[in-house]
């Protein structure tokens, strides 16, 4: 994926872009302050949502409102394998959002893994530092789960080798 | 990064607790009961008035085992060793330490240890025996999910084994792992694997329902005497291989995945930048704090 360099440069111009965020109580209920993206009360305080798609199976979706920016990911999958390994690796990444800050905790429908940046994390945290390591995850994923789907078939190899030797007479 | 781990056939406890009580200069009261693969168990017992241990092993499949012949093999091993088997177990052997206990008594006690390995090698060397003669196919169910069939075809016999894997994920690494044994190995047994049906070697064969199976063509010079030990020994072991290296496979992708998350942290902390209580200093020296 680092390879196709326009799209990811296409995810970081639009992430930027989306990420201007600022604190916004709740219009509806007195004294609450949630994210726009996650609770939809007003309809002039949320975006479009984009879609950049790279093929029909990967693609990104960026919600964004007035306070929060929903972006989910939705990984490239071609076999049962690929499919066992990233539910493993988004469930085990997922256990520890709390540690992750911006990452949520369920994907949104129809997308592996999802991340929710509100303005308390823009406020606290460098934005372009953000949005590097939004990208950056996405692309330490695509290797992290194509390297361990290498390791799993290395390893399948060496193993049945190993033991066929044993019953070489 | 894999080192093949050829699982012994011989039962280690087994082995040792022999080997200590060998050394014993006067018996004591003994009895020990060990879980093996395949959920077999093993038990040593023995009194403080002899020293004559009786080790005795089951498993789930003694009645089949015995029908192809099995006890033959187990007699040539032991022979006078087979004593009266003791209650809820398959056989028994009364196991006489050598009379001075400093002596190397290791062979006895390995080849006690391997009495289950024989119970099974038993089947196998009956079926090797009888190459040529037409025979019905062994079957020899040494798991509850999971089967092993001895099919004697002419001058060779086919070793089919039927794997099963509880969990969902399992079932798509093990298919992985299994797809790998039909790469042929020049000189060694050809191995077929079939996923979804049974093998047409077990056509016919009704109630078999599996993940995987895998077949083993062995031929003559498999079956020779020089090398038929080696071959039952890993064939014995095929099912249990396969398992130990897909959970090795698992524990290694965790800890990537947790050397990942763990890089990931990192990359996020360093956009959390600087403290917010650092005290800031004006051009000319004077400090303020941010309301």
């Amino acid at each position: 994926m680092a390879a196709i360099k326009p799209y990811v440069t296409c995810i970081k111009e639009t992430i930027t872009a989306a990420m201007c965020l600022e604190n916004f109580p709740s219009q509806l209920i007195e004294r609450h302050n949630k994210p726009e993206v996650e609770t939809k009360m007003s309809k002039e305080l949320s975006l479009n949502p984009i879609i950049i798609a790279r093929t029909k199976q990967e693609k990104i979706l960026i919600e964004a409102s007035i306070n929060s920016v929903r972006i989910s990911v939705a990984l490239k999958k071609i076999d049962d394998l690929d499919q066992i390994l990233s539910k493993r690796f988004m469930r085990f990444l997922t256990q520890r959002a709390e540690n992750f800050l911006v990452l949520r905790r369920k994907p949104i429908k129809g997308y592996d893994i999802s991340f929710l940046v509100t303005n308390t994390h823009t406020e606290s945290m460098f934005k372009h530092k953000l949005i590097d390591f939004v990208v950056q995850f996405m692309e330490d994923i695509d290797k992290e789960i194509s390297e361990m789907k290498l390791s799993v078939n290395t390893r399948a190899r060496l193993a049945a080798q190993a033991y066929l030797k044993e019953l070489v007479s | 990064m894999p080192h093949p781990l050829y699982l012994e056939s011989i039962n280690r406890i087994i082995r040792e607790t022999l080997i200590l009580k060998f050394k014993e200069k006067t018996p004591e009261n003994v009895d020990i009961t060990v879980a093996d693969f395949n959920q077999c168990l093993w038990n040593i017992f023995g009194t403080q008035e002899n020293r004559t241990l009786l080790v005795s092993a089951s498993c789930r499949c003694w009645a089949q085992l015995q029908k192809w012949g099995a006890m033959d093999y187990l007699r040539a091993q032991y022979g006078a060793m087979i004593v009266e088997t003791r209650p809820k177990y398959d056989i028994t052997l009364s196991v006489e330490p050598p009379a001075d206990p400093a002596a190397d008594c290791t062979a006895l006690a390995t080849k006690v240890a391997s009495l289950l390995r024989n119970m099974m090698a038993g089947a196998f060397h009956a079926v090797f025996d009888a190459v040529g003669k037409v025979g019905p196919v062994r079957d020899i169910p040494y798991r509850p999910m999971e089967g092993l069939w001895l099919k004697p075809e002419g001058d060779r016999v086919i070793a089919i084994f039927s794997i099963a894997f509880d969990d969902p994920d399992d079932q798509v690494i093990g298919r992985v792992f299994l797809q790998e044994f039909s790469k042929n190995v020049s000189g060694a047994p050809s191995c077929s694997i079939s996923v979804k049906d049974p093998p047409l070697e077990l056509q016919g064969i009704r109630g078999i329902k599996a993940d995987g199976y895998a077949s083993f063509l062995l031929e003559a010079r498999h079956m020779a005497p020089r090398v038929r030990e080696q071959t039952i020994n890993m064939l014995l072991q095929y099912r249990n291989y396969v398992h130990y290296h897909i959970k090795c496979s698992k524990a290694y992708l965790h800890i990537r995945m947790r050397t990942r998350a763990e890089l990931l942290l990192k990359v996020l902390n360093r956009a959390k930048g600087e403290k917010p209580d650092a005290p800031k200093k004006t051009a000319s020296g004077r400090t303020f704090t941010r309301s």
